[in-house]
């Protein structure tokens, strides 16, 4: 009784994550959720520190699930990984923190439309719910 | 099953975000605009930018690399010289960074 409880627990917690994850995922790409400016600073210039920790958040997150996915059991984080996201993670912080010395750093400046690496942009939208 | 499931979650939440983000990035809907340029509004290309890129594809090239080739499913450690040649790289960004702040507020 107690263990099909926990079972029948285990498989609504699990539909309920997948629910969610597959809801972000989905809103993300119909553009529910803006992520506009989740590479750019507060005056809406895009920020190599935000990119390299965006990167490397990725690909960290990915080899980690390789390797789950290898051994079926968490692998040890060796201290060069945390190392590596805290050079970087410092980056950003600090490099945030530079831009909002400057009155200009957080002034949104008149620019050209988003530019992707295509080039193409997102026409015709206001600018609420920015990602900072 | 359950385990399955779960695998199969975590497979396509994570794989779906990186795809959404890449996707976004590509179309232009994540702004991309400025990122290796100063930001001084001249449109110069920006030197410490190029290198904090180049030195950053260069990790997750050597870092790939080792995943792929792992054998023992051991999470491959990156070595001191690396860490200090990101570090190194990160440095001169936010010094070049916080020197024009600084300059553009004497300025003023």
């Amino acid at each position: 009784m107690v263990n099909s409880l926990a079972s029948w627990c285990s498989l609504l917690a699990c539909l309920f994550l997948a629910a969610v994850g597959f809801a972000v995922v989905v809103m993300i790409f119909t553009g529910r959720i803006d992520l506009r400016y989740l590479v750019s600073e507060a005056n809406h210039e895009a920020s190599m520190s935000r990119f390299q920790l965006l990167i490397f958040t990725f690909v960290i997150a990915i080899a980690l699930f390789r390797l789950v996915e290898l051994k079926n059991e968490f692998p040890e984080i060796p201290n060069g990984i945390l190392t590596l996201l805290g050079i970087s993670a410092s980056t950003y912080a600090v490099g945030k923190g530079i831009s909002y010395s400057d009155k200009e750093g957080i002034t949104p400046r008149d620019q050209p439309p988003p530019s992707g690496l295509l080039g193409g942009g997102r026409q015709g939208q206001g600018e609420e719910g920015q990602a900072h | 099953m359950l385990i399955r499931l779960l695998h199969l979650e975590a497979l396509g939440i994570l794989y779906g975000l990186v795809a959404a983000v890449v996707y976004q990035m590509f179309t232009g809907q994540i702004n991309l605009h400025g990122l290796l340029l100063h930001k001084d509004g001249s449109g110069r290309v920006s030197p410490e930018r190029i290198q904090l890129l180049v030195a950053t594809i260069a990790e997750i090239a050597r870092f790939l690399g080792a995943i792929g080739t792992t054998q023992n499913s051991v999470m491959p450690d990156i070595n001191t010289g690396w860490l200090y040649l990101l570090g190194g790289s990160s440095s001169v960004y936010v010094m070049a960074k916080a020197w024009k702040t600084w300059k553009a507020n004497r300025n003023h």
